[in-house]
């Protein structure tokens, strides 16, 4: 059988023509690019004959020019299969069903891939996340956005350095970049531990070394605190030195707290409204209000909706307001000192190492001038100042040989003289 | 009168490689076995009947004599008639 793809794709029939002349019909039909085959004689008066679907309007003005009649015998090809396939109800659940799922699943989340972290870490982030509703088939409507999740977790991981969360489809991604914490220096070789600031020293701890100053000096920055060198002149050796010099620091801070502040509050009341977004258009499903509050601050969360790998034009938008409020606040002095206080006694604490102690603080100045109180307060703070400082042991026996050198050179001119 | 171009054209297929179908615009005629029968240049169906089949050509008929004719596909310059063949006649008119 001659089968030829539009026949089979746009679909066909089989009609007879019943007619005085079916020749002048099928003459004719020729003459006006109908497509005709498998043309059989029945009798004196009728063929039976095959047309394009697509063609069956213009036979119409054919078969009365020639005074014929038409008889569909049997439809053929794509579009009838898909009627009578339409016609089964099983088939369009079926159908239905398939796609519905197929919608489920591609806004399920799939997969987790957690990188750059350590087991231990890993199962920590993992744990994390499902606290917060993200696992394996949880679904992506109810889910915190990305940048939720990436605050949420560098808010509870300490470890972290810097913490990514992306989204590929159906994959969520966790990329981390651990802290190396930094391991017990074991820097072989000698040194000495000078002064890293101006002081005056309160303590020293000795671990291994010689000690060079004493309580109650005052020392310079780069002056050397605990000596590496041990022994005698003639015979020295080289170690690490290793020690606490606990020193006591000084610092001034200047912090300026208005007295008058405007600042936001929320009122904690707030309004939701959900829209679903279609090409673009967004279509109000619940809060119709088109300002619901004099002063507000706008939250817009959208989630779009997939299908396999494409994103629908279909989004769900929800928006929240939540009411604000402007406050004015006006602060005694007495109030004013003490935030300022606090304040600067936080910004110290965090430029100063974990182990220093604020020993004492006192407020030099107070100085109030268009609303804005300014207050000096000077610190005294006890810390560790010691530094490593890394010494050749050629060098320094070098210095020593040459300093002996001039003493003999004194000795001798002392005799000289 | 018409008779010299006519002549022309005889005398110009003889003394070149043309095809005389497309310089004397002649039906050419395909018989494969006695299944397939394949007409270019005609002009037109004039009886069609399970035993025969009557084209109009430029000059006179063709007329197919068979049995079990199927016209499997028809075109406005060629044709292709499946069944037994048994006979082909050209009619002058």
């Amino acid at each position: 059988m001659k089968k030829n793809w539009n026949e089979a794709f746009f679909g066909h029939v089989n009609v007879t023509i019943k007619g005085r002349l079916p020749e002048q019909f099928i003459n004719l039909c020729v003459k006006n690019g109908i497509t005709i085959w498998d043309i059989k004689r029945i009798d004196d008066k009728s063929v039976s004959c095959s047309l394009l679907l697509s063609d069956i309007r213009k036979v119409k003005p054919v078969l009365k020019s020639t005074d014929c009649r038409i008889h569909f015998v049997d439809r053929k090809g794509f579009p009838f299969l898909l009627k009578r396939l339409l016609s089964r109800t099983g088939i369009i659940i079926g159908m239905v069903l398939f796609l519905a799922i197929l919608f489920v699943l591609s806004n399920i989340v799939w997969r987790i891939d957690v990188t750059g972290a350590d087991p231990k870490l890993e199962s920590e982030i993992r744990k994390l996340l499902k606290k917060n509703d993200l696992h394996v088939g949880a679904f992506e409507f109810f889910l915190p956005s990305t940048e939720d999740i990436e605050s949420y977790l560098s808010g509870k991981l300490t470890k972290v350095t810097w913490l990514g969360v992306s989204k590929d489809g159906t994959t969520y991604r966790v990329d981390v970049v651990q802290k190396e914490l930094p391991k017990e220096d074991k820097q072989p070789g000698p040194r000495n531990l000078i002064a890293s600031k101006k002081a005056v020293i309160y303590d020293i701890f000795v671990e291994n070394g010689q000690a060079a100053v004493e309580p109650d000096q005052v020392v310079q920055p780069g002056q050397l605190l605990i000596s590496g060198m041990i022994g005698n002149e003639k015979d020295p050796k080289f170690v690490g030195a290793k020690g606490k010099v606990i020193g006591e620091t000084w610092y001034r801070s200047t912090t300026a707290v208005p007295l008058k502040s405007n600042y936001k509050t929320y009122t904690g009341n707030t309004y939701t409204k959900h829209q679903l977004r279609l090409f673009g258009w967004d279509m109000p499903l619940w809060g119709l209000e088109k300002k619901p509050y004099k002063t507000f601050d706008r939250e817009v969360t959208v989630k779009p909706v997939h299908f396999l790998i494409w994103d629908l034009p279909i989004a769900y938008k929800r928006i929240t307001y939540r009411q604000t409020e402007q406050a004015n606040k006006k602060l005694t002095e007495e109030a004013a000192v003490k935030a300022g206080k606090e304040a600067a006694y936080k910004k110290l604490k965090g430029k100063l190492p974990d182990k220093a102690k604020i020993i004492s603080r006192k407020v030099e100045n107070k100085d109030v001038k268009d609303g804005v109180l300014t207050l000096k307060i000077f610190y005294i703070v006890h810390e560790n100042i010691a530094v490593q400082n890394l010494i050749s042991p050629e060098e320094q026996q070098e210095k020593i040989e040459k300093a002996k050198e001039k003493e003999k050179e004194k000795e001798e001119k002392s005799q000289d003289n | 009168m018409q008779k010299w171009p006519n002549s022309f054209k005889k005398w110009f297929v003889n003394h070149t490689d043309m095809p005389a179908d497309v310089v004397m615009d002649l039906p050419r005629i395909t018989i494969i076995g006695q299944l397939h029968i394949y007409i270019e240049n005609h002009k037109g169906v004039l009886a069609f009947s399970n035993n025969e089949l009557r084209l109009s050509l430029k000059h006179g008929h063709l007329q197919i004599k068979g049995d079990n004719f199927v016209l499997k596909n028809i075109l406005p310059e060629e044709i292709l008639l499946e069944g037994l063949i048994k006979q082909v006649f050209f009619i002058d008119e």
